[in-house]
């Protein structure tokens, strides 16, 4: 029943929402970074009583941004175990914000310091899928919905053709923990469909919660990562915690507002980046340009280790943490430059473009 | 005196200190199925994020950033520290501090009385001993002979390397790979188990490390006298050809993923070793070492093993058989007062008393509780168990013995303190080699660690430092005032020079092994307590000839590697300083190094031992005391794998003693 271009239009279509979802992981880091870069840390603080501002969002944004991390490198290796090309550094795939993600249908991403919107923004990036039994079938409007539909995807297709049909990639292009230098969670390598599904289910469940085949509804417990032996909780309700300047208990229930102990938050504490920064908006002085040019190189050469690494050259990905350290000191470099256009008011801030390495 | 209040309720054990070895000996019983009651004298801080913060905090503002900096000096629970120190003159004990220095010379070693322990401040530094430093007697006549040799104890390394989460390779940390000339040619057999392997990679090495490395090359040392920069081969087998080695770290890498169907040692479930963190929400993540630059005194990220970890799973062992029993299920069912009586850590509690029954058995241990920390009010409180274990470091442990009038058949309580006095030697390379970066060490030289030359001088490692002078001679900061009040510099021409000569800056760390004698040694005295009314451990002191000749061999050598290297010695010791000694017309300053060996040693005799080779008391047959105290010399490694492996090997005398 099966035939081979059957078999070949499947890959590709599997692999282009493979490809979106890369897209889609990496849209989030840019704003996550930018809002924890934004956070003014220890030493440019001014004040007498010993105490570090803002550590905890900045804690609770880091940890969130290092997941979003793996996912990327998870569906790196969803699609290289069907034998599809993961591509991060094609400028006409790249995210330019502000930008709505899911193709439009979903909440907007902004590029903004740490504000109480901003932080509201990125919990509605994080919610999870309404009602999953609609999301199976392209009526995704959140991250989670979306991807039930892959899963779902990816189960018709081994359904049609079988398994081992399907997972034909290369075994050595797969990221485990030994290839992996990071906290966030396990990295699995992807070989079949059991893999596969424990892969997108911990995409999944950090991101949104356990509303995974079963609705989570009022006086269930907070959704956590399952099989964790220690506590956590999905992120959408980490940035529910920041907003609230207070922590999770583990018997709180969901609708509920968190009953733990305090988050110390302090919206003041941030750079006054100018929201949602354009080159237009450094074109008048050359030094910020500079800056902002030097940030933008590190980005590409953050992409294109990143785009080597998921393509063969995995110790690529190692060599990249050095470049990952110069983004934040580079982009907290913009953050303290006043802008002269807007009466000094606010700072500039990093755009987070691609430019293409000129060969040399 | 007051009547002291009863508790209640009684468990099988009692452990005084959380620390390392508290924590291990919590964590094994618990999972034994033991009901473990722990007594910390430390106040209720770093059991939550919030707390560690604090911690952090305190020491981004702390203008000496000494080891305890970051962590709470009460009166109510005094720790020793490094800044007290001062040389001891005449006949007049010194009593800055909390220690009493009656010298000759000071104790230079500090530790930390919290919940976690000294482990909070430790570098990470996990290295095995080697076969020889078990049988110092019958090899070279100085010293005891252990009552385990390093085959027995190898199991337990394995355990507290996995506990720890140490990473390394196996391959690199065999005698023979470390370049070490041991004494036996058995040694270098069966170092490892076979398949086994270090749960994490190693870390990588500095730049600073790889430096040395490649410009040793070649090197080869006598350690029968003469130098050999010449190259003019001895007949005897006493030429090292010195190795720079990655140092075995209890920091977090990448975990080893062992091949598939192979048997991952130690760890029974058979996974891959789980990275994690101590404290917080996030703590079960386990950030992975960034290179922060200051393991001593604290990790901002949690990447450096602390015995919070331990404690933590303590806990969660606690919690789930708590469960088990008493019913419920989840996390809003079982009460705390039913996870109490399986596992409580009691802290704000000095144990103050051992109590002996008429047959020489405890029958209960006194403490001082105290509600608020640093106010010096406490209700006194006595605790009954089956069995008791002290393990508060060697220096609390023998302290907490002495005032209970316990183990008094050996008179050896107390004595053999250890340390290794710790020499440095810095100077400046001939190109930029990036300190004040990375952890503060990743690698050392440890081919000096044995050799047929330790009947005449003690061996050393040598560590190699990653962050400059800073210990040596307070770089940066010297440098920036040397060079504006000294030389007039300043602006961009300040900055070049400050550069130039920040970035070449090389230390060595000297970690000579001492013998344990008599007269160095911990006692107390009615005329020294503290705020709470507790004896102050009153130390003397002494570095003998054998480690002085350990000193000079070590310091020569560290000389004939500069000159290899084309580094330009800068080392001066200044004859004021509190530990500056003398030897063969040279003088050099040493400094504690922490490590606190030695005051309740193992021993198959109860004439010159305190406790057997399972850490039980000879004079006290429900009676346990675990740590680095137990250990009868202190080798050249640091102590703190040893006496973690130690922990595991008491913790199963103490499971066969209960049954």
């Amino acid at each position: 029943m099966t035939n081979d271009k059957n078999i070949d239009h499947d890959r590709a279509e599997l692999g282009a929402l493979l490809q979106k979802a890369l897209m889609l992981e990496l849209s989030t880091i840019p704003p996550y970074a930018t809002a924890c870069y934004s956070i003014k840390e220890q030493g440019q603080y001014d004040r007498s009583s010993p105490e570090i501002v803002n550590a905890e969002p900045i804690e609770v944004i880091r940890q969130v941004m290092v997941e979003e991390m793996l996912h990327m490198v998870l569906v790196a290796n969803l699609m290289n175990a069907i034998n599809c090309k993961p591509v991060v550094n094609d400028p006409k795939q790249l995210p330019s914000y502000p930008m709505r993600i899911l193709d439009g249908k979903g909440p907007e991403l902004r590029l903004r310091r740490f504000m109480p919107d901003q932080i509201k923004c990125f919990r509605e990036v994080e919610r999870a899928p309404k009602d999953p039994a609609n999301d199976a079938h392209r009526d995704y409007e959140t991250i989670g919905g979306f991807y039930l539909y892959v899963l779902g995807m990816l189960e018709k297709a081994c359904a049609a053709h079988g398994e081992r049909k399907i997972f034909i990639g290369d075994a050595a292009r797969q990221f485990n923990s030994d290839d992996y230098y990071g906290a966030g969670g396990d990295v699995i390598a992807v070989h079949d469909l059991a893999t596969a599904r424990t892969a997108i289910r911990e995409i999944m469940d950090e991101g949104e919660g356990a509303a995974l085949g079963h609705s989570a509804c009022d006086n269930d417990l907070i959704p956590a990562p399952k099989g964790e032996e220690r506590w956590d909780i999905a992120h959408f309700f980490k940035f529910d915690e920041i907003l609230h300047s207070r922590y999770y208990l583990p018997t709180d229930r969901l609708g509920e507002p968190p009953s733990g102990s305090d988050l110390v938050v302090d919206w003041t504490a941030v750079w006054p980046m100018k929201d949602d920064p354009k080159a237009a908006d450094y074109a008048s002085t050359p030094e910020i340009r500079e800056l902002s040019d030097r940030f933008n190189r590190s980005y590409s050469e953050l992409l294109d280790g990143l785009n080597a690494a998921f393509n063969g050259d995995k110790p690529a990905l190692a060599l990249i943490v050095p470049v990952m350290f110069s983004l934040k000191d580079q982009a907290q470099h913009l953050m303290r430059v006043p802008l002269p256009d807007t009466g000094y008011g606010t700072t500039a801030g990093p755009l987070w473009r691609y430019v293409p390495t000129t060969e040399s | 005196m007051v009547q002291p209040l009863e508790d209640d309720r009684q468990y099988d054990v009692v452990i005084v200190g959380a620390g390392i070895a508290g924590a291990i000996l919590a964590k094994q019983l618990l999972a034994k199925g033991r009901t473990v009651l722990m007594l910390e004298a430390g106040a209720d801080h770093g059991q939550d994020w919030q707390t560690y913060r604090e911690y952090l905090d305190k020491f981004y503002l702390s203008l000496a950033k000494t080891p305890n900096s970051p962590y709470p000096n009460l009166p109510t629970v005094p720790s020793p520290e490094v800044l007290d120190i001062t040389p001891v003159r005449g006949t007049v004990p010194d009593t800055n501090g909390y220690f009493v220095q009656r010298g000759p010379m000071p104790f230079g070693s500090n530790y930390l009385r919290a919940y976690g322990g000294t482990t909070l401040h430790w570098l990470g530094t996990s290295l095995r001993m080697l076969p020889a430093d078990f049988e110092m007697a019958s090899r070279f006549g100085k010293g005891v002979d252990w009552p385990v040799g390093y085959t027995e104890l190898r199991p337990y390394y394995e355990k507290a390397e996995w506990e720890i989460g140490v990473s390394a390779e196996a391959a690199e940390q065999t005698p023979q790979a470390l370049g070490i000339r041991t004494s036996a040619a058995s040694d270098n057999k069966a170092y490892f188990a076979k398949g086994y392997d270090y749960p994490m990679h190693a870390l990588p090495t500095s730049y600073c490390d790889q430096y040395f490395e490649k410009r040793m090359q070649g090197l080869s040392i006598s350690t029968s006298g003469q130098r050999d920069p010449g190259g003019v081969p001895e007949q005897d087998a006493d030429i090292v050809e010195p190795k720079v080695a990655n140092t075995p770290q209890g920091r977090n890498s990448i975990p080893r993923v062992f091949a598939k169907g192979a048997k991952i040692p130690v760890d029974l479930k058979n996974t891959p070793y789980k990275p994690r963190g101590a404290t917080g929400a996030f703590a079960f993540m386990g950030q992975r070492c960034e290179g922060n630059t200051n393991c001593i005194p604290i990790c901002p990220v949690q990447a450096k093993y602390n015995a919070m970890k331990t404690l933590a799973d303590a806990e969660a062992l606690g919690k789930s058989r708590a469960e088990k029993k008493f019913g419920g299920k989840g996390f809003a069912t079982v009460k705390d007062d039913d996870i109490a009586k399986i596992f409580k850590v009691q802290t704000q509690s000095i144990a103050s008393r051992v109590e002996l029954d008429e047959n020489n058995r405890i029958s209960s241990i006194i403490y001082k509780r105290y509600a608020f920390p640093g106010v010096t009010q406490y209700e006194l409180r006595r605790v009954r168990a089956k069995t008791y274990v002290l393990a508060g470091g060697a220096v609390e442990n023998a302290t907490l013995a002495l005032a209970s009038g316990l183990c008094q058949s050996s008179q050896e309580l107390g004595r053999n303190l250890m340390d290794h006095p710790y020499m440095m030697a810095w100077g400046l390379a001939e190109h930029p080699i990036g300190p004040f970066r990375g952890p503060q060490s990743t690698a050392g030289i440890e081919s000096f660690r044995d050799g047929k030359f330790r009947d005449q001088k003690a061996a050393f490692r040598l560590e190699l430092g990653n962050t400059g002078w800073d210990f040596a001679a307070g770089a940066p900061y010297s440098n920036v005032s040397q060079l504006v009040e000294g030389e007039n510099l300043f602006g961009p021409g300040l900055r070049r020079k400050l550069y130039d000569d920040v970035q070449r800056q090389v230390r060595i760390g000297i970690l000579v092994e001492q013998l344990p004698k008599a007269s160095n040694r911990v006692s107390i005295d009615p005329a020294y307590r503290d705020a709470m009314g507790e004896y102050r451990p009153v130390i003397s002191y002494d570095v003998d000839d054998y480690s002085r000749a350990g000193l000079a061999m070590a310091h020569e050598i560290c000389m004939t590697i500069f000159r290899r290297m084309g580094i330009r010695n800068h080392t001066s010791y200044d004859p004021s300083a509190a530990g500056y000694l003398t030897y063969d017309g040279n003088g050099y300053s040493v400094f504690g190094a922490g490590h606190l060996v030695g005051t309740h040693r193992m021993g198959t005799d109860r004439k010159t031992s305190v406790t057997d080779a399972g850490m039980r008391t000879h004079d006290h047959d429900n009676l346990w005391m675990v740590g680095c105290g137990s250990m009868p010399t202190i080798a050249t490694s640091n102590p703190t794998l040893t006496l973690a492996a130690l922990a595991f090997k008491a913790a199963d005398a103490i499971e066969k003693a209960l049954k």
